[in-house]
């Protein structure tokens, strides 16, 4: 298998340029001091799409599962996101469920599931 | 932490310098002066965070890796030791109101003895919970023990015998969870203002008035 860049296979990368928007999330971190825990909220700028999981990725998830709000976030850079964290996209809190690094095509893709105990 | 007594208006404080103000404790988190707490240079420390910086001093363990039960904190992914610390109840010994005669008129100070019970969870991946459980149990005889206990003004109980394996209750998790309870005995008060028996707004009936 080639996995040089001389292949006339598509860019993916160039795919997603005319879809890209210019996105913020807001990431919220908690900590721990004095034993008590507060949270600190840092926004990020980046540019990316937000789409919903396609047919197949949501197939293979169990059954129950499927009806959680699930986004997919595609990204040029790495974000700094890791499965676990909360994120706040939109008016929604989300959690971050999975992170793919598709670097060698020059994309990124995250998949958040919306908070609903922590519905805004 | 530096404890330096009651709260004085002309003390240059410092970050985590602790005071006392009106029966609560408070720990400077930015320098200050002529600033009372509540403020938020102030933050209010309480005995479970005094119990808290005990075990997790005398074990060697990272104070970010131990908290209060339950602030939907995000358990840490490592499998290393991390504590936390829950309230489980408290029992009275009593409940008083005390007259306060002061300049100004008068005061009560209402004020509940009483006996809480606070446990220590250990929880690890590893095998770091099962082992660090007698050392932890012990650091409550420890010298900052007895500091801790004599600056917050309460008194630590026999600790429990026994220590709890609670592991099963973590599930898939697969945690090693060790658990011993902690019963501290100790007070808690507040002043009031209250309307001296002059200002009652009620009247009282006089028999003697034609």
């Amino acid at each position: 298998m080639n996995f040089g860049n001389n292949s006339h296979m598509p860019k993916i990368q160039v795919a997603l340029n005319p879809w890209l928007d210019d996105l913020t999330f807001i990431k919220v971190t908690q900590e721990n001091k004095n034993f008590l825990t507060t949270t600190t909220n840092q926004t990020f700028f980046f540019q990316g799409t937000v789409q919903p999981l396609s047919p197949r990725e949501l197939a293979i998830k169990p059954i129950g599962e499927r009806r959680w709000g699930w986004w997919m976030i595609h990204s040029l850079t790495q974000l700094s996101l890791e499965p676990g964290d909360k994120i706040i996209l939109g008016n929604d809190t989300y959690k971050v469920m999975a992170k793919n690094n598709y670097s060698r095509d020059s994309y990124y893709e995250y998949h958040i599931v919306r908070n609903y105990e922590e519905a805004l | 932490m530096n404890y330096q007594g009651i709260w004085d208006s002309t003390t240059n404080y410092n970050v985590n310098d602790l005071v006392l103000y009106n029966y609560n404790y408070y720990l400077a988190n930015a320098a200050n002066i002529n600033v009372p707490p509540p403020a938020a240079q102030w933050e209010i420390y309480t005995i479970i965070q005094s119990i808290a910086y005990i075990i997790a001093n005398e074990i060697g363990l990272d104070p970010t890796r131990a908290w209060i039960y339950d602030q939907d904190y995000i358990f840490p992914t490592d499998p290393n030791l991390f504590l936390v610390i829950e309230y489980i109840g408290a029992g009275d010994f009593s409940n008083n109101a005390t007259p306060l005669p002061t300049d100004s008129g008068m005061s009560e100070q209402v004020s509940v003895l009483t006996r809480e019970t606070y446990r220590i969870n250990l929880l690890s991946k590893n095998e770091q919970a099962r082992l660090i459980q007698q050392e932890a149990r012990s650091a409550l005889k420890s010298y900052l023990a007895q500091q801790q206990q004599e600056i917050f003004q309460y008194k630590i109980g026999t600790v429990s015998k026994s220590i709890t394996n609670l592991s099963q209750l973590e599930g898939s998790g697969m945690y090693n969870r060790l658990a011993f309870d902690v019963p501290v005995l100790t007070w808690y008060a507040k002043d009031r203002v209250v309307d001296y028996f002059d200002t009652f707004s009620s009247e009282i009936k006089n028999d003697n008035a034609e």
